[in-house]
């Protein structure tokens, strides 16, 4: 039996960054490798710990033990493959083989090196079956599993070139080491963490203080996911400084509340999705994660609560999962209110962050009741500054390339 | 048992309330969200997939609200105009053809 309680994720926070100083010669005659983003983002969270024990993409016996049983081969819950996928003419191109050591780039420069220890094959659809619980193609999670190339190569990563994360991003750049050091620094010993892929309404707002309560929690950690975007999403821009804007406008004290980001391409693998997400956040001190209605789902794969009692199934994870029902407005009470305590059920005026959106893309401004004007004035400022006019993910958006960190030249 | 129906929000910013007010149809437009007007255009299982359909941005909020989201702006204005000309919000079936 392993501790999955042990804080970080197996006991030992992975850090596999190396020297400035050394990393020239390290990379130096290695054969070189592109990887697209995705693969670049999973090198800096194995590199810093974000993914820790990982030291590495996954061997077969782990992705073997993810896809049939949630937990690694060691043992430690694991609940989504963390996989380096190579097709077969690539393979032969690199001349790549078990015992070799390469070097991976990104936007053309070095980023980390990977030890080939294992190149294997996975059954892709059995992968997607498992993880999702589906094999239909239009689940987006599946989509990323069935394009996965000819082959995973399994093998340690040590970043050798840091990323420079660029504006407004930077200021929320805390690696795990980093931010355990700033929630040390500022006495927080219980931190519940808020996943986020969205412009926070008084729902999630709602959400937070109400977790924030229940945890009887010295502080919020908002922990957006930058990744891949959709057309029709919000700007990454826009959903980071508004969660930022909550705390200046003072919806949320300076003391109580905190944002940083994550690299991380969402998967919408619903409950699974939720023990990764409380996972990372446990590698990044927080000791607590809520979990509201439909947790990192998508369409209707997912019970609207699957995501809560996936958790009763698990061991002690060493995060404890906050669980919550629904926040609506209330026009008897005239104001937000919570599913368990609220007695006008009939009269409750659901809302969702789709329908938020949908408001604003019609032009109309939301009622400060349901979104703080802070955050809408931050939204319509956004969408001049990065979005081309628009808050949401447009074609131009996407071609303007990767925004958010930069790998500068060795 | 009847079929499940959802619903199209046009939500009611002042230019859109004009033209309902000048069409004397003010009253069709109802208060979902803290005081916010919506006019709701119903549509069958099939017409939302149709919707989807031809705009893959949309999505349909089946989890909380039930409602199509995410439509074009203009979608939403072309409905309402529609809306004001048979003075019903029964028009999914006539966009959809409209659209061939």
């Amino acid at each position: 039996m392993v501790g999955n309680s042990l804080s970080p994720h197996g006991g030992e926070l992975i850090e596999r960054v190396i020297d400035p100083a050394r990393a020239q010669k390290e990379v130096q005659g290695l054969t070189r490798i592109p990887i697209r983003g995705q693969l670049a983002r999973e090198c800096i969270n194995i590199a810093y710990g974000f993914f820790s024990p990982l030291e590495g993409f996954m061997s077969k016996a782990d992705v073997d033990s993810v896809v049939k049983s949630m937990t690694l081969a060691s043992g430690y819950v694991w609940s989504i493959p963390i996989v380096f996928d190579m097709s077969d003419a690539e393979i032969r191109e690199y001349g790549l083989k078990v015992g070799d050591v390469v070097v991976l780039t990104y936007q053309d420069n070095p980023l980390a090196t990977l030890e080939v220890e294992e190149i294997f094959a996975y059954d892709k659809e059995s992968m997607a079956k498992h993880v999702y619980g589906t094999t239909d193609d239009k689940h987006p999670g599946v989509r990323r599993t069935r394009a996965y190339k000819d082959k995973f190569v399994g093998g340690s990563v040590t970043l050798v070139n840091p990323p420079k994360i660029n504006p407004p991003f930077d200021q929320f750049w805390y690696p795990p080491r980093a931010l355990r050091e700033r929630f040390a620094q500022r006495g927080w010993k219980k931190v519940v963490a808020h996943q986020t892929r969205n412009v926070p309404h008084a729902g999630h707002e709602w959400l937070m203080k109400g977790a924030w309560f229940s945890a009887n929690a010295d502080a919020i950690l908002v922990n957006p996911v930058i990744g891949e975007k959709r057309q029709g999403d919000y700007i990454d821009e826009a959903i980071i400084l508004t969660h930022d804007a909550l705390r200046k406008a003072g919806y949320f004290k300076e003391d109580i509340h905190m944002t940083s980001l994550l690299l991380w391409d969402m998967r919408y693998a619903g409950p699974r999705e939720a023990v990764f997400h409380a996972i990372v956040r446990k590698n990044l001190g927080c000791t607590h994660h809520m979990f509201g209605r439909d947790h990192a789902g998508v369409g209707t794969y997912y019970d609207t609560y699957a995501a809560h009692r996936i958790f009763n199934e698990l061991p002690d994870l060493g995060i404890y999962p906050v669980k919550t029902l629904e926040w609506w407005y209330c026009p008897e009470c005239a104001g937000i209110a919570y599913e368990e305590q609220c007695g006008h059920t009939e009269k409750a005026q659901k809302f969702s962050g789709s329908l938020i959106r949908s408001i604003i893309e019609d032009g109309v401004k939301p009622p400060r009741l349901i979104f703080r004007p802070e955050v809408f004035d931050i939204v319509m400022e956004c969408a001049e500054k990065y979005g081309n006019g628009s808050p949401f993910v447009t074609e131009s958006y996407l071609q303007r390339g990767d925004p958010v960190m930069t790998i500068p030249p060795l | 048992m009847s079929e499940e129906l959802f619903r199209i929000n046009i939500w009611i910013n002042e230019d859109r309330y004009e033209k309902l007010r000048d069409a004397g149809l003010a009253e069709m437009s109802k208060d979902v969200l803290a005081g916010l007007r919506v006019i709701q255009v119903p549509t069958t299982a099939a017409q939302r997939d149709a919707f989807l359909a031809r705009f893959p941005n949309a999505k349909c909020d089946t989890a909380t609200t039930k409602t199509i989201e995410l439509l074009p702006r203009a979608v939403k204005d072309s409905l309402l105009d529609l809306v004001l000309k048979k003075r019903s919000v029964d028009v999914a079936a006539e966009y959809l053809e409209s659209l061939g």
